[in-house]
């Protein structure tokens, strides 16, 4: 039953935010979908 | 019996399309998803254009029935049915043209432009996880607060955020709870048919008179569904940055208290992280959201429990159901 669902963003991008998250800087504007949540967790709110 | 008020409206009317279009031609800029949704907001007044024409050959043809009242009666109002349709599709498009010239006098700015262009990109990527059709325009306009002004017949949507937020994109995870309203809207039949029987099923456990169950039904179906389906499309987006960001914009004493078509803050944070529970989400994921909501939670003096019509129970129900909605 587990197979029908579709596993979501957050969960499939989560280790890539949590790089986004610790070198923010290094990160093109292509990856919003994990900068803008990585500023809002870490409080980070430079490099955009 | 006179057809002249008919005349004088639709007058009115075109009147007012003409200033529409005027309107638009003006707001019409070098932005090319404001040129695209002008353009079919134009298409929409033409198309009001054509049927106010028809309107005029059939209010010609009514003195030729007047003899036969019911009748006549019957094409009256049916017109009238009609022309109050028009009537409320150009006071959206009115909104529609407030919000663009919003939209364009923030973009005179430089940075508010990039801005801008940064939290269009940023919709259109998350619309892209989300599956949702490519031919959708999505656009971002400033206003008084987050929200969202679906035009799905133009597959036109708008999202908007306070413009003290545009240079905030921190809270832009606030606008993928604007695009699950979207979700919403395109899947409703399917999720009502779904979720709102369980829901039913759950209220009569707990609710004794029938038609406090209607009533309550009819809140879940018309209101707090919704924004239940549209906070677990943001946070399957966001994850526990959305949650973060939700306590800070709802700015909530009262967390278990219900405002209108806005189910309680506890049972909106207790439906992501169930949700996020249940699908397999990383165990460090599912602690930070934990963290942030009992950080906030404990802190707060209420204790008072969620009522009855939006208990644990069926917001955990709602939860489960909405995990087998395969487009997240």
């Amino acid at each position: 039953m587990v197979d029908f669902i579709r596993k979501p963003f957050i969960v499939i991008a989560w280790d890539d935010l949590k790089k986004v998250m610790k070198s923010p800087p290094k990160v093109k504007e292509e990856d919003l979908r994990l900068i803008i949540p990585a500023m809002a967790l870490s409080d980070v709110h430079t490099g955009l | 019996m006179s057809e002249r008020h008919l005349f004088g409206i639709i007058d009115d009317l075109r009147s007012d399309i003409a200033s529409l279009k005027e309107f638009f031609r003006i707001a019409r800029s070098g932005d090319l998803k404001t040129s695209e949704l002008v353009s079919r907001l134009e298409y929409v007044l033409s198309e009001v254009e054509s049927d106010l024409d028809l309107r005029v050959r059939l209010c010609k043809y009514l003195p030729s029935i007047k003899r036969r009242r019911v009748a006549y009666k019957e094409l009256y109002t049916r017109i009238l049915f009609n022309l109050r349709q028009h009537r409320q599709s150009i006071y959206l498009l009115y909104m529609v043209y407030e919000l663009i010239s919003l939209r364009e006098k923030a973009r005179e700015n430089v940075t508010y432009r990039r801005f801008l262009d940064l939290a269009d990109k940023y919709v259109d990527s998350l619309t892209e996880a989300l599956n949702m059709p490519t031919d959708l325009l999505i656009i971002v306009a400033p206003q008084s607060e987050y929200a969202s002004l679906p035009i799905l017949s133009k597959r036109a949507f708008i999202v908007m955020l306070p413009p003290t937020n545009l240079a905030k994109p921190w809270k832009w995870v606030l606008l993928s709870h604007e695009l699950g309203h979207l979700y919403f809207q395109y899947y409703r039949e399917r999720i009502l048919i779904r979720i709102l029987p369980a829901i039913e099923e759950e209220l009569r456990d707990v609710v004794r008179d029938e038609e406090q169950v209607k009533g309550y039904v009819s809140l879940w179906g018309e209101y707090w569904l919704q924004e239940i389906v549209s906070d677990i499309v943001a946070v399957s987006l966001c994850g526990p940055a959305y949650l973060k960001m939700l306590i800070t914009e709802a700015t909530e004493p009262k967390p278990a208290q219900v405002y209108g078509a806005h189910p309680p803050l506890d049972a909106r944070a207790l439906a992501q992280m169930t949700y996020m529970k249940f699908t397999g989400a990383p165990d460090e994921l599912m602690l930070i959201m934990e963290r942030v909501w009992r950080e906030f939670r404990n802190g707060v003096l209420e204790m008072d429990s969620l009522p009855d019509y939006l208990n644990e129970e069926i917001v955990r129900r709602v939860s489960w159901l909405t995990l087998f909605e395969s487009h997240l």
